[in-house]
C-alpha cells in the first residue's frame, strides 16, 4: 500500500493500512493528527447562524416579500378586532334568528299583504296633466 | 414565511367565522326587548309566514323592497290606512292582492305595476272592483285556462288598462319629449308580456331625466313700453 492510498482510505480498519501505518512514519503522524481532531469539542452553530444561511440563499424578492407579509398580517390581525360584532352568534337561538332574518317582514305582515290596494300609486308617465 | 402563512390563514378564518351566522345586533336587541304578547304575536305571525305559498312570500319580499324605499312619513300614513280597514276588507284586499298576483305571475307580466293598476281600478272602476272583491277568489287554485269569472274580469281589466297606460303614456312622451317616436311605436306594437318591461324602462328613463334639471327657457322678452 503506497502512501496516497493509505491517506485516501483513512479512516480504515484494514489489515493492510494498519500494516502500513506500522512501518511509515508520516503516515502514523497523520492517522495521529485525524485523531487529535475528534478530541476537540463539537462547535455548536450561532443563534440565527441557519435563518442567516436560509436568508441568503433565499430569492431577494422573497425577503421583501416576508416583511410585506407581516404587515398585512398584523393589519388583518388589527381588522379582525375591530370589526368583531359586540352580539355573539352562539348566544343566538334558532327562534331569535328566524325573527331576526324576517323582522322587517313580520312588523308591516299586514301592510304587506294589502299595500297594493291600500296605496296611492302614481307614475311620472302617466301624471294627469294640470 | 410560514409562520406568517399560518398568521393570515387564521386571521382570515377567524374573520369569517366571526361574520358567518351573524345577526343584526340592533334587531336581536330590540327582539329581547320586546314584551312576551308581543313576542308571541311576532312568532305566531312567523308561523303564518312559513305557511305561505313561494309565490306569496315573494310578493311580501317585493313590497318590502317598495315601501322600504318610501319617505318614513308616506308609510306611516299608509300603514294608518290600512289599520283602519275593517278585518273582512282587510283579508278581502290581500285575498284580491294575492291572487292577481299569482295571475300576473302566470301570465309572464314582469315589471306589471301592481299598485298602479288597483289605484287605476279604484278610480276607474270602483263598481267592477267590488264586484270582483265579491266573486269567488278560486284564482289561487285555479290553473291556466281555468273559467272563473275573477280570472276573466282581470284578463279584461288588464287590457283596458294596458291601453290606458299607452295612451296616457304616449300624452306624456309627446308633452315631455323623453322617449324616441320608435321607443313609443315598438311599445304600441308590443304584446302584453313584452309591454311592461318596455314600459318600466321607459319610466325609469323618464325619471332620470326628471332628476337633472334641464335648460330653463328663455323668458320672452317684455313688450317695449310705451313712453
Amino acid at each position: 500500500m503506497s502512501c496516497s492510498e493509505f491517506k485516501a482510505g483513512h479512516p480504515s480498519a484494514s489489515a493492510p493500512a494498519r500494516a502500513h501505518r506500522a512501518s511509515c512514519p508520516e503516515c502514523s503522524l497523520f492517522a495521529q493528527s485525524w485523531e487529535l481532531l475528534r478530541e476537540y469539542p463539537s462547535i455548536e452553530p450561532g443563534i440565527g447562524f441557519f435563518r442567516a444561511v436560509r436568508r441568503k440563499l433565499a430569492p431577494r424578492i422573497l425577503r421583501f416579500a416576508a416583511g410585506l407579509s407581516a404587515a398585512a398580517a398584523a393589519l388583518l390581525v388589527a381588522l379582525v378586532l375591530w370589526h368583531t360584532p359586540a352580539a355573539k352568534p352562539d348566544l343566538v337561538t334558532d327562534e331569535e334568528r328566524e325573527l331576526v332574518e324576517n323582522l322587517d317582514l313580520l312588523q308591516n305582515y299586514d301592510l304587506l299583504k294589502t299595500v297594493e290596494l291600500v296605496g296611492e300609486y302614481g307614475s311620472s308617465l302617466v301624471e294627469e296633466k294640470k | 414565511m410560514r409562520g406568517l402563512t399560518t398568521v393570515l390563514f387564521l386571521a382570515t378564518s377567524a374573520w369569517a367565522a366571526t361574520f358567518q351566522g351573524s345577526v343584526d345586533p340592533e334587531k336581536l336587541d330590540a327582539i329581547r326587548k320586546m314584551s312576551p304578547e308581543e313576542r308571541a304575536r311576532l312568532k305566531a305571525r312567523l308561523e303564518e309566514l312559513k305557511k305561505l305559498p313561494v309565490a306569496e312570500r315573494e310578493r311580501l319580499k317585493q313590497n318590502l323592497e317598495k315601501i322600504k324605499s318610501m319617505p318614513v312619513e308616506e308609510v306611516r300614513k299608509l300603514k294608518e290606512k290600512d289599520q283602519r280597514l275593517s278585518p273582512e276588507d282587510h283579508r278581502s284586499y290581500a285575498e284580491l292582492a294575492q291572487g292577481f298576483f299569482q295571475w300576473i305571475r302566470r301570465q309572464g307580466y314582469d315589471g306589471f305595476p301592481r299598485g298602479l293598476f288597483f289605484a287605476w281600478l279604484k278610480r276607474e272602476h270602483s263598481d267592477t272592483m267590488r264586484e270582483i272583491r265579491d266573486m269567488d277568489a278560486g284564482i289561487a287554485g285555479a290553473a291556466i285556462g281555468t273559467a272563473s269569472p275573477r280570472v276573466d274580469a282581470f284578463m279584461k281589466l288588464s287590457y283596458e288598462f294596458k291601453d290606458s297606460i299607452l295612451a296616457r303614456t304616449e300624452q306624456h312622451v309627446a308633452h315631455h319629449k323623453c322617449a324616441s317616436y320608435e321607443t313609443i311605436h315598438e311599445l304600441r306594437d308590443a304584446s302584453p308580456r313584452a309591454f311592461w318591461p318596455k314600459w318600466a324602462e321607459l319610466q325609469k328613463d323618464c325619471g332620470g331625466r326628471r332628476a337633472v334639471p334641464g335648460p330653463v327657457a328663455p323668458r320672452p322678452l317684455d313688450p317695449p313700453r310705451k313712453q
